[in-house]
């Protein structure tokens, strides 16, 4: 079952970064969708990334090309992360 | 674990033991779960790494990628940033060739190519297999990334050797993203809270504005959620979804 813990949504260039941060079953799975281009001419990636060790996302997100835009939003969402982590063991 | 004591057991058993696993596959619903399941699988044949890819391209004007990681996942970030897909030299064999391959059998004609290789040698793919899957005609297109930090001629003859369990390993891996996709469609399932709540706001004749002030979120999210909602209902616009939702009674509170 899974149990959202923090998603936003950021303009990101010519598209839209959508991350989801989500409990499923026991672990935590990371979802980072990015749409980008113009109708026409368009891309839509989606990155799953089931981990269960919080240093584990915390390197993805900071390599992650859009995280100086996103940063207060990621932060935020790992915050969300560490008190699941507190409070779902 | 299972893959631990496979080294100690016969080669038939150990055997039994991948089909076993292999046949479980699809009756996993969670994405962490089953990458759990699948490094389970290739570890007794000296990999450590993978990354599968559902790929679909509708002529040249829509891409759609979606990678499932089981592997360091910054290198799926420079991948990604350095639009090495565009030239990948593995993906561009899996797009016309259902063939598998080994690493060392693909060449690399840029420069580019040998840096997106160089790369991916420092997280975990220093060696390794590309397992095509392909479904068909306008069908998607699977790749699955097998890789190993051995070098070539410590394993490659072994991932030869047992080149029909990663073809089915890729296989159900395919089909599992298809029945997660084709579930994404299902809407009773795939509407959560918020999007539930979305489709009542609107059908109540909120605007977007006026749903941002309700519960603090911002247009991006709205925008993005509301498309969603859209493509999961299978409809063109908000008024088709909230007509299709209505229809089928799950937008009572």
């Amino acid at each position: 079952m899974r149990i959202l813990i923090n998603e936003f949504t950021k303009a990101a260039g010519n598209g839209r970064l959508h991350v989801t941060l989500y409990r499923d079953d026991g672990g935590y799975v990371f979802e980072r969708e990015l749409h980008e281009g113009v109708p026409g001419s368009e891309i839509d990636t989606v990155m799953v990334l089931p981990f269960e060790e919080p240093e584990v996302l915390t390197r993805f997100i900071h390599a992650d090309p859009y995280f100086a835009k996103a940063a207060a939003e990621m932060d935020k969402l790992l915050k969300h992360l560490q008190e699941d982590l507190q409070h779902g063991s | 674990m299972a893959h631990d004591t496979q080294i100690a057991l016969s080669a038939p058993t150990a055997l039994q033991h991948t089909q076993d696993a292999l046949n479980q596959i699809k009756t996993y619903e969670s994405a962490g779960q089953l990458v759990g399941l699948v490094k389970q699988i290739i570890q007794p044949y000296g990999l450590e790494s993978f990354v599968f890819v559902s790929m679909r391209r509708d002529d040249d004007t829509r891409e759609s990628y979606r990678y499932l990681i089981g592997c360091d996942p910054v290198w799926c970030q420079h991948y990604r940033a350095r639009n090495w897909y565009t030239n990948d030299p593995f993906m561009a064999h899996a797009v016309s060739d259902s063939t598998m391959v080994l690493g060392s059998a693909i060449t690399t004609g840029s420069a580019s190519q040998r840096e997106m290789l160089e790369m991916a040698a420092r997280y975990g793919f220093r060696s390794g297999m590309v397992v095509p899957a392909h479904g068909g005609a306008n069908a998607r297109i699977g790749v699955l990334y097998l890789g190993s930090a051995l070098p070539p001629a410590q394993i490659e003859s072994r991932l030869w050797a047992n080149r029909f369990v990663m073809r089915q390993l890729a296989f159900e891996l395919y089909e599992w993203w298809q029945a997660k996709l084709h579930a994404q469609s299902v809407l009773t399932q795939h509407l959560d809270g918020v999007d539930l709540k979305l489709l009542r706001d609107k059908r109540e004749g909120y605007t977007t504005a006026q749903i941002c002030a309700r519960y603090g979120y911002s247009k991006a999210m709205v925008d993005t959620r509301l498309r969603r909602i859209c493509e999961k209902l299978d409809v063109a616009n908000m008024k088709q979804a909230i007509s299709k939702a209505m229809h089928l009674d799950i937008l009572i509170a």
